[in-house]
């Protein structure tokens, strides 16, 4: 069986989310599989093993099968850098344009799905696989030659 | 991403401000010398805004004289505006590193910071192509 990570941040509750998925996936058998980070949400999941926050997700990230995220971009570019089968889901209530999570989907790293589509996105995730990201960074670099010229 | 920053550049005499109860950052071990208060909140009215980033203004000036940094290196949120903004009237470098959340678009904060910062890094390619912006990768 899948093992389901779902994550909605630190900043806005995602109860919405929380609960689809709680809905979705069904009684566990009598292990708990799958855990969410529930942030600042008040919804506490039956299905599921649950924390609000955590130092960091990486741990949970490499354990699940699947990670269903909010379109946080530090969590989504997190995943992509692992190639992790990972559904980004906008949060309705955050004035936000997603682009980061919109351009990750186009580019085939992740899947980009609304609440109302999560369940056929669970779906296409089992036979999707995920490009994996791999951006070299040369910002301290920059930065330094920056400062270094004063 | 911030925290990630902080551990790239490893500098030795930075001094840290950030947004007044971070619980990622508090989690990572970050501390701040100076707490700022959080530059817009979501669903706040114009006078709220309009309060609070008087205060932030104040703050960030308060902070700039105690601090009188060399250089102002910020990533994303709006509280880095002010202060970026002091750096760059008193001659100093204020390095701004877009967003990793912006592909297409600059942020609001990213467009006024367009006129402070010394040096403009975006993350990804897409937004290379904009004048006066340097590609850096991502963070």
């Amino acid at each position: 069986m899948m093992r389901v990570f779902v994550t909605v941040g630190g900043l806005a509750p995602f109860d919405s989310l929380v609960k689809a998925v709680d809905s979705l996936i069904g009684n566990s058998p009598i292990l708990p599989l799958h855990t969410a980070q529930i942030g600042r949400g008040a919804y506490i999941p039956d299905n599921m093993n649950y924390y609000k926050f955590c130092q960091s997700l990486e741990h949970d990230l490499r354990k699940a099968d699947l990670v269903i995220s909010h379109t946080g971009a530090s969590t989504l570019i997190e995943c992509a850098r692992m190639g992790k089968p990972t559904i980004a889901v906008p949060n309705p209530s955050v004035v936000d344009n997603h682009e980061i999570a919109r351009y990750l989907a186009s580019e085939g790293y992740l899947l980009f799905a609304t609440l109302d589509r999560l369940d056929p996105a669970m779906i296409a995730a089992e036979s999707f696989t995920p490009k994996v990201l791999c951006k070299p960074c040369s910002i301290p670099e920059l930065i330094r030659s920056h400062l270094g010229a004063t | 991403m911030m925290i990630s920053l902080v551990r790239q550049l490893k500098l030795n005499n930075a001094v840290y401000a950030g947004i007044r109860g971070d619980p990622l950052a508090s989690l990572n071990g970050i501390k701040f010398a100076y707490a700022l208060p959080q530059a817009r909140q979501a669903h706040s009215g114009y006078l709220h805004q309009f309060i609070t980033l008087s205060w932030l203004t104040l703050r960030s000036i308060y902070v700039y004289a105690r601090v009188r940094p060399s250089a102002v290196i910020s990533c994303g949120p709006g509280i880095a505006v002010p202060i970026s903004a002091l750096a760059c009237i008193f001659g100093k470098k204020a390095v701004y590193i877009e967003s990793n959340s912006r592909v297409y678009n600059l942020s609001p904060t990213g467009t006024i910071m367009k006129r402070f910062a010394s040096l403009f890094i975006v993350q990804w390619e897409p937004l290379a192509g904009n004048p006066s912006v340097v590609y850096g990768g991502l963070l």
